[in-house]
């Protein structure tokens, strides 16, 4: 118990991990609307389908098009057809109130179940002259303490996201335990370099070996994602081939062992590499893929884990996620060390 | 210093000394870089400017690995109780680092010549593209001069110095092809010092670290 109550943490932080982070709601969201303009001094019918909604449980729903200076229309009416499905319909009224000619409008939909969903850039209002003015509405300031709060522990909705929302804890949380991983097999390197002690060699290869697993799972993980969200499952942004060279480096790192017979020459020329290869990696994943565009948050002038991409929900899983998966990382390599152990016992026997 | 400096000087003649005994090796080295440049034209003839930069990159690359694998060869595993006996091993780096950059330099010279005399001239920013040039062939010659140090250790060494080298030139490469896209006016970037600047911090650090680290294994 003295030298093994990690072991049980990681699999309870996992477990926990795995069935809050699968078993977590969605908030609800507007899933599609059927329209994508709306012509100013006209009635407007937007049929739209939501998600994870009540919409026919809930009594009070309502619906605003908001602008950029925060003044919205309130919709006349909303017609639910299912708990997934309704037809809001909005007079517009006969010009915008920021004065532009057109503008994107922000879809907001609410009631006291679900709380409000937001679609943004929904709408293109324009001004069309030759349509005769059939509406006077007006438009009013958004009270945003008006909306009905969203209740419960809920994982944000991202368009585009949806369910794989949860991926975050997979795919994000691995590439950290990896970047750990990596970093304790520079420390153990290091060590063996200062004292020849061909244990730290062993333990330097073992987190290596283990990283290079878990990058493979990071880029398949990653692809999978990439096929959902950007529609290919390998595509030419910087931050994936930085990872997919990286990973390449420290396959090499694997080659460059097997390829050397005697045990101090390989632990001397193996550790120098290892050295080398984590200073080389850091500008490939750190510095280059913030120089140019990619399409991952954090590159190119995205926000990097924050805003709605990372909420306090997500933190909540996203975190002990980290800490699981690295100490499941360690216990694997643990493993792999004593293997190597017994292997080279039964080899001098 | 001085004593130092001039180790490394005698290091070097000596180093140039065993070269031009052997000249074949340069030779080859030259030749190569003649066909593969005559072939990109035959098969391309007309090249537009991001072409010519990732073949003149690509060109440098294996020209640099058939140069540089030859840094830590035979004769010198075979002269190796020379170097250990009266040289410090930090000094035998910088020496063969130098003497591979001269060589490097040279090449990247002449492939330059040769690349304007198939193709078009596309270079609008010669200083800004000589930096990049420059910088790229120190970060490459640094890569390449510690590989080859560590396959020096390894069996089917050949195999081994290209599966090293190609990802961990990488960064360095990325970098000077930016550089010269921009020289070349395919791109406008304003800030391109920093890149420069970013550059020339990985090619310093690539160097510290094999000061560093090429004492630790050359005795293996």
């Amino acid at each position: 118990m003295k030298y093994w109550w990690w072991k049980i943490l990681a699999i309870a932080i996992f477990s926990y991990v795995l069935l809050a982070g699968m078993l977590t709601p969605l908030k609800s969201g507007i899933y599609s609307v059927d329209k994508t303009k709306g012509v100013l001094g006209a009635p407007l019918t937007l049929q739209v389908e939501t998600y994870n909604t009540y919409m026919s449980s809930a009594l009070q729903n309502v619906a605003f098009l908001k602008l950029s200076d925060n003044k919205v229309i309130r919709s006349t009416s909303i017609i639910e057809k299912n708990d997934f499905t309704a037809q809001i319909n909005f007079d517009l009224p006969a010009s915008l109130s920021t004065g532009k000619s057109s503008e994107r409008a922000t879809l907001i939909i609410n009631n006291e179940v679900d709380g409000s969903m937001i679609l943004p850039n929904a709408i293109l209002l324009k001004e069309e002259g030759n349509i005769a003015k059939q509406t006077s509405s007006q438009w009013t300031t958004f009270d945003v303490a008006s909306l009905f709060p969203n209740k419960g522990f809920r994982f944000p909705y991202r368009n585009k996201l949806h369910e794989t929302i949860r991926n975050t804890f997979f795919h994000i949380a691995i590439w950290f335990a990896m970047f750990i991983l990596l970093i304790i097999a520079l420390v153990y390197s290091i060590r063996y370099l200062s004292s020849k002690d061909l244990a730290y060699d062993y333990r330097a290869a073992a987190f290596t070996n283990v990283s290079i697993f878990f990058g493979i799972i990071g880029l398949a993980s990653g692809a999978v994602w990439a096929k959902f969200t950007w529609g290919a499952f390998w595509t030419a942004d910087v931050k994936l081939n930085m990872a997919a060279i990286s990973v390449l480096i420290y396959a090499a790192y694997w080659m460059l062992r097997s390829s050397i017979r005697d045990v101090d020459a390989k632990a001397r020329v193996a550790a120098a590499y290892n050295i080398f290869a984590f200073v080389v990696m850091i500008p490939l994943i750190f510095i280059i893929p913030r120089l140019t565009d990619s399409l991952h948050p954090g590159n190119g002038g995205n926000p990097a884990l924050g805003g709605e991409d990372l909420d306090n929900t997500l933190r909540m899983i996203f975190y002990p996620s980290i800490i699981a998966l690295t100490l499941i990382g360690l216990w694997m390599a643990n493993l792999t060390y004593r293997l190597q152990i017994i292997h080279d016992k039964t080899l001098e026997e | 210093m001085a004593s130092q400096l001039m180790q490394v000087y005698k290091l070097i003649q000596k180093e140039f000394k065993l070269e031009f005994r052997k000249r074949v090796s340069l030779a080859s080295v030259l030749l190569f870089l003649v066909s593969s440049t005559y072939i990109c034209y035959k098969v391309f003839i007309n090249i537009n400017g991001l072409a010519w930069i990732s073949l003149f990159w690509i060109i440098l690359l294996f020209a640099s690995i058939n140069l540089i694998q030859r840094t830590f060869n035979q004769n010198y595993v075979r002269r190796k109780w020379i170097y250990y006996t009266f040289y410090e091993p930090t000094l035998v780096y910088v020496s063969k680092f130098l003497y591979n950059l001269f060589f490097l330099l040279i090449i990247a010279t002449l492939l330059l010549f040769l690349m304007n005399m198939f193709f078009e001239n596309f270079i609008r920013l010669p200083r800004l593209f000589m930096s990049g040039l420059l910088l790229g062939t120190i970060g490459i010659t640094g890569v390449m001069t510690f590989v080859s140090s560590i396959v020096m250790h390894a069996e089917n060494n050949g195999v081994l110095m290209s599966i090293l080298a190609m990802p961990l030139t990488l960064p360095v490469i990325l970098l000077a092809v930016k550089v010269h896209a921009v020289s070349f006016s395919l791109i406008q970037d304003t800030a391109v010092a920093s890149d420069l600047w970013l550059l020339g911090g990985i090619d310093l650090l690539i160097f510290g670290l094999g000061i560093m680290l090429f004492p630790n294994m050359w005795k293996a």
